[in-house]
């Protein structure tokens, strides 16, 4: 296959069109927002094909390692148990993104079971850890969202 | 907000003045025959995404002109939020009768016999909305922020047994707190992935739990777009009135202040806003503060942010598409990393 130009090398440079060429031949101001919108869209998703597969892939293995510590710890019960149950049998050598995703949100599944688990049991330690977890994601998050504003409303 | 991004078209029907002019004349006619209604215009209103807001002119006896307004359904398949509008109505009239809250008069019902669709005419507040009224040159703004505490503090004061029957009372505050926290988790499990921060916000609100406030009126979308400046101040659009947490619509209007372009009355100065609604409720500092409107802040966004999660979630199962949406995962993204922020911020305060 074709690796180069990358995808979000490809994506970026259809955005560029979008607004260097697309945009000002626009004069219907509906239309304007959809493509400002189209602009911002690229932009995230070429962020997200850059990343998507190794972040996803990392932070798998971290949720579910935290779970384990969770349940190995005495919090939990039997969702927690079987939600890294079922996160485990997703484990999948192949980085698809199909099987990628799939794994992903099992472990995220032993995460969120783990930290209310943590939660429940008062103990601060593991929540933190928890916290930690959920706070790098939604770093990501942002990482992906870039600079975002509510295009179309005054 | 909680007005949903996508532009209303308008139910076909109630987009024709004449048809609409003559289904008014007619339900008026039926109302109020002593008085010999005429219609002498109708027009649409713009700015109200959830109903359809039409403004008429109706000559009482062939003397005394009134200016109304025309709240009816949508059709069907524009609905975005699914409210009762019989519901709305006979709150409306407890309240017009009682007095106790200020709001422009409910006036007539239709249940869809004259209009087409369900329809409660109310009186026409003149005036501008304090949205606008707080951005323009010279604005009061700190008076403003004490009126709209006044009028928070009295739509809160209701007597709940004006409204029994109307809406439904839950059975404790600790049963409807539980409800709201509990939403959050609930949205999370019918997602198509799972997504961690929100069974933690889920599970972080249940368990810190501010100290409880008696339930009250709440009108559920308290915000500038929705308070109307004539002297004093007039609250519209009730859809949303529930009875609940008051701090609930404190926290709604910090945050959709902080959203939205135009000055947050609250954010000025909280202390003063927070004293002057305390004094006018009875409440105290141990309830009512910046830390307990900060939780409620988060507790009021589980409607908007959750139905746009719940778009995403369509999508990702093949029932939805457009660029929109995919452009308010943005929104989600940020909901998450504020949500999760605020609730940090707040880990001692409560």
């Amino acid at each position: 296959m074709i690796s180069r130009p990358t995808t979000d090398q490809i994506l970026l440079d259809c955005r560029r069109e979008l607004l260097e060429t697309v945009l000002p031949a626009v004069s219907d101001p509906a239309v304007a927002v959809c493509v400002q919108m189209m602009e911002n869209v690229l932009r995230n998703t070429a962020t997200r094909a850059a990343h998507e597969i190794a972040w996803m892939t990392e932070e798998s293995e971290q949720m579910l390692a935290y779970a384990r510590d969770v349940a190995a710890g005495g919090p939990g019960g039997d969702d927690l148990a079987a939600a890294i149950q079922a996160a485990e049998a997703a484990r999948s050598p192949s980085l698809h993104l199909d099987d990628v995703v799939a794994a992903y949100s099992a472990a995220g599944e032993a995460l969120s079971c783990a930290v209310e688990a943590a939660i429940a049991a008062g103990d601060e330690a593991l929540t933190g850890r928890g916290v930690d977890l959920i706070k790098a994601r939604t770093d990501r998050e942002q990482e992906i969202k870039g600079e975002w504003t509510m295009i179309g409303r005054g | 907000m909680p007005h949903s991004l996508r532009g209303y078209r308008g139910e076909p029907a109630l987009r024709d003045m004449d048809a609409l002019s003559r289904g008014l004349t007619r339900l008026l006619s039926t109302e109020a025959p002593d008085r010999r209604p005429e219609v002498l215009s109708v027009r649409p209103l713009t700015g109200g995404y959830s109903r359809v807001m039409s403004r008429a002119t109706v000559r009482w006896d062939g003397t005394e002109e009134q200016d109304v307004i025309l709240r009816s359904d949508p059709d069907s398949s524009e609905v975005v939020y699914m409210t009762s509008r019989i519901t709305e109505w006979k709150l409306l009239r407890v309240l017009t009768a009682a007095r106790a809250v200020p709001m422009p008069a409910a006036l007539y019902y239709d249940d869809g016999t004259h209009l087409g669709t369900e329809t409660i005419v109310l009186d026409c507040c003149p005036g501008s909305s304090l949205h606008a009224a707080a951005q323009a040159d010279g604005a009061d703004l700190a008076g403003h922020a004490l009126a709209v505490a006044d009028a928070l503090a009295a739509i809160h004061l209701t007597d709940l047994s004006l409204v029994e029957g109307v809406l439904e009372t839950p059975a404790s505050w600790d049963d409807y707190l539980s409800d709201l926290t509990g939403e959050w988790s609930r949205a999370e499990r019918a997602h198509p992935e799972s997504v961690p921060v929100l069974r933690y916000l889920g599970a972080w609100l249940s368990a810190h739990r501010p100290a409880p406030l008696g339930l009250g009126l709440v009108h559920g979308d308290f915000q500038t777009a929705n308070i109307m400046v004539h002297g004093d101040l007039q609250v519209i659009d009730w859809e949303f009135a529930h009875i609940g947490d008051p701090r609930e619509d404190l926290g709604w209007f910090n945050l959709y202040s902080a959203s939205t372009s135009g000055p947050n009355l609250y954010a000025l100065d909280p202390e003063a806003f927070l004293e002057r609604y305390r004094a006018r409720t009875g409440t105290s500092a141990d309830t009512v503060n910046q830390a307990t409107v900060t939780y409620f802040s988060v507790i009021a966004a589980t409607r908007v942010y959750l139905d746009i999660l719940r778009a995403a979630g369509s999508m990702a199962e093949g029932r939805a598409q457009g660029v929109m949406l995919t452009y308010n995962l943005n929104a989600v993204a940020l909901g998450n990393f504020n949500w999760l922020s605020t609730c940090q911020a707040l880990e001692g305060m409560l």
